[in-house]
């Protein structure tokens, strides 16, 4: 690694710190999270030495770096037309979990290339609520998960896309025993745009904190440039992919990296 | 080198009053600090004494009601009156060229019940002094009070240059023992206290013993570190050997040596560089700690934190504002942040069993009380 191509991969590791400490910085401010020390541990990891990928796992030897928010607890909005109806949702928080995990880069062209350097992007969320049956309180809890399955070409019982949103998996092995009423397979597991911590934290407000969420969209504009660039890092090339796959199914029928994001996209 | 102190005390007539404090300190220093007590009489006799004494720190009380002037009347002015007058010369000093003052650690020095009848409750005058201590702090804690004195009487000179100075990131550095590099870890925010264009030597002194080592966020103290690490101190025999091993990631700026502590991001880089480079620190619990640091240290003897029903839970992260619990954050009740506390710190926390005790709490949030609420109401 040159001294130029160093100077411009920390830097780029820095900017991702930077970002990490302004989302937390506007979480703190709008009182949304209580605590977002797991976010200011993750920036600290940013430039962390870099690690490598041990013997046994896919591009073993291959170094990279990445950083890892674990259960940032996020302050929910009540939620309407839950199930059960009897769910009492008042005051609730959801714990968020982020792992960002992405190749070191063979050159200096490639800094910044997120998408393409990415090795894993998981994302997992759940909340607690409860309900009375009987007068006696009874937990439930709300959980999904979004993985990065890098095994993309290995067959399997049912279609792993690349990135996957999934409703349910192990953060509900606490209540297992009580669940009553509801059946949760495995599947679908609905390929997702892949979602890092900015877009992730962005992600859970929009969806449980929409009122809060739409403040911020008016009236904080660093919360929107904040998301900007992983949404052009990230998004970008994910959706390009797609659409160049879908659109020349006739010269790549078998769908090219397109195939890989969703299974789905393929001709022969 | 030995650093000497005045202290400015209305009982300092009488030496067995002053004396305890003075022999406590130069006992506790091994002979680098020397105390010298200075009846206080008109302000201006104070200040050209204190000009030509030339200290390099100031031991103030707040009290003066036992030091008479003229027809034994009491002197109208207090030792906040006189830090502030002492502060801003220093300030007009350092402006001017003139000098009337050159800058140097104010340290309040009263006795508790002094601070309870002057100051309870009015932070007004916390800016003015470096250090606050308690008279009594000085026989419990000699050894510590002792450190931060020389520490503070050592640095003041690096404060006094850096202020003077274009506040550089190579200079920035140089003030916090870090590699320059280092400064683009720390959230931007942290360091915008010392990069203030105008600010004196006393203002830059303050923000390091206040915000930047006075509560954890990018630094931790002893404790906290312990906690973090999963380690329980007083029955780890092997914590002296693992300090030593974390040595790369100790503070070595200014105050260094009267103040103890340790680079968070660094820490966070020693355990995945020398310890697990696969599973982040907080990601275990202390028993799964303390067996990872073990394994690659070879310190056999450290004893992991016990869990305990008070404060429940084993990926202990923070210390309970009020009982001095471990807390894991999973379990505990994060405070609301209270006036000075910035978004780079981090937040206080309750440990279980005392945010039961104190569930009225006005700076638990409403969320955190329903969550309380909802605990106990499992229990019943």
């Amino acid at each position: 690694m040159t001294a130029a191509f160093k100077k411009a991969f920390d830097q780029h590791r820095n900017e991702r710190a930077e970002e990490l400490f302004d989302i937390a910085a506007i979480l703190n401010k709008e009182g949304l999270a209580p605590d977002t020390g797991p976010i200011q541990q993750a920036a600290a990891q940013c430039r962390a030495d870099l690690r490598t990928v041990g013997p046994g796992q896919l591009d073993t030897g291959r170094q990279y770096w990445g950083f890892e928010i674990a259960d940032l607890r996020i302050n929910l909005e009540d939620q309407k037309h839950v199930r059960p109806r009897s769910a009492v949702m008042s005051e609730a928080s959801g714990t968020l979990s982020v792992t960002v995990q992405e190749y070191v880069p063979e050159d200096e062209g490639q800094i910044g290339h997120s998408y393409k350097l990415l090795k894993r992007l998981d994302t997992d969320f759940f909340f607690d609520v409860f309900h009375k049956v009987d007068g006696v309180e009874q937990p439930l809890r709300a959980a999904w998960h979004l993985d990065t399955h890098p095994y993309t070409t290995t067959d399997s019982r049912s279609v792993h896309p690349r990135f996957h949103f999934q409703v349910g998996g192990e953060r509900l092995d606490a209540i297992d025993a009580d669940i009553r009423g509801v059946f949760m397979p495995e599947t679908p597991r609905l390929a997702c745009a892949p979602l890092d911590a900015i877009l992730a934290v962005d992600f859970v407000l929009a969806h449980y904190c929409g009122e809060r969420w739409s403040l911020l969209r008016d009236l904080e504009p660093s919360y929107g440039r904040l998301r900007k660039n992983p949404m052009q890092r990230y998004w970008s090339p994910y959706f390009r992919t797609l659409a160049e796959g879908i659109d020349n199914l006739d010269t790549v029928p078998g769908g090219g990296d397109a195939c890989t994001l969703i299974p789905n996209i393929f001709a022969t | 080198m030995i650093k000497t102190y005045l202290l400015i005390d209305d009982e300092a007539r009488s030496d067995a009053s002053t004396e305890p404090y003075v022999e406590a300190i130069a006992e506790a220093s091994q002979g680098s600090l020397k105390v010298e007590s200075y009846l206080p009489t008109s302000i201006e006799e104070v200040l050209e004494f204190i000009a030509k004494a030339k200290p390099d720190g100031l031991l103030l009380d707040v009290a003066f009601t036992n030091a008479l002037i003229e027809h034994r009347a009491p002197l109208p002015y207090d030792g906040i009156a006189l830090a502030q007058q002492i502060r801003t010369l220093q300030t007009r000093g350092s402006r001017h060229g003139a000098a009337s003052l050159p800058e140097f650690p104010l340290v309040r020095f009263s006795k508790a019940d002094v601070i309870r009848e002057y100051v309870y409750g009015d932070t007004t005058s916390d800016d003015l002094f470096d250090e606050r201590i308690d008279k009594a702090a000085i026989i419990d804690q000699a050894e510590a009070v002792a450190k931060q004195l020389f520490s503070l009487a050592g640095d003041y000179p690096a404060i006094s240059a850096y202020a003077a100075n274009d506040k550089s990131d190579e200079a920035l550095a140089r003030l916090l023992g870090c590699e320059e590099g280092f400064l683009s870890r720390i959230d931007a925010r942290a360091l915008l206290g010392l990069r203030r264009a105008d600010a004196p030597a006393h203002v830059l002194s303050r923000y390091i013993t206040g915000p930047l080592l006075g509560r954890s966020g990018p630094l931790i103290d002893e404790t906290l570190l312990a906690i973090r690490l999963g380690v329980d101190r007083g029955r780890s025999e092997d914590w002296p050997a693992l300090l030593a091993a974390l040595k790369s990631a100790a503070y070595g700026g200014v105050f260094a040596q009267g103040y103890e502590r340790w680079w968070m991001a660094l820490v966070i880089d020693w355990w995945s560089g020398q310890i697990d480079s696969e599973r982040v620190l907080y990601r275990h619990g202390a028993v799964e700690r303390i067996e990872a640091i073990r394994q690659k240290t070879g310190l056999t003897r450290l004893t992991p934190l016990p869990e305990d029903p008070d404060s429940p839970g084993t990926k202990f992260w923070h210390l309970c504002f009020k009982s001095m619990r471990p807390v894991d954050p999973a379990f505990g009740f994060p405070l609301m942040p209270e006036w000075g506390q910035e978004t780079w710190h981090d937040v206080d926390y309750l440990c279980l069993e005392e945010a039961k005790r104190d569930s009225r709490n006005n700076r638990l949030a409403p969320a955190e009380r329903a969550r309380l609420a909802k605990l106990r109401r499992g229990e019943a």
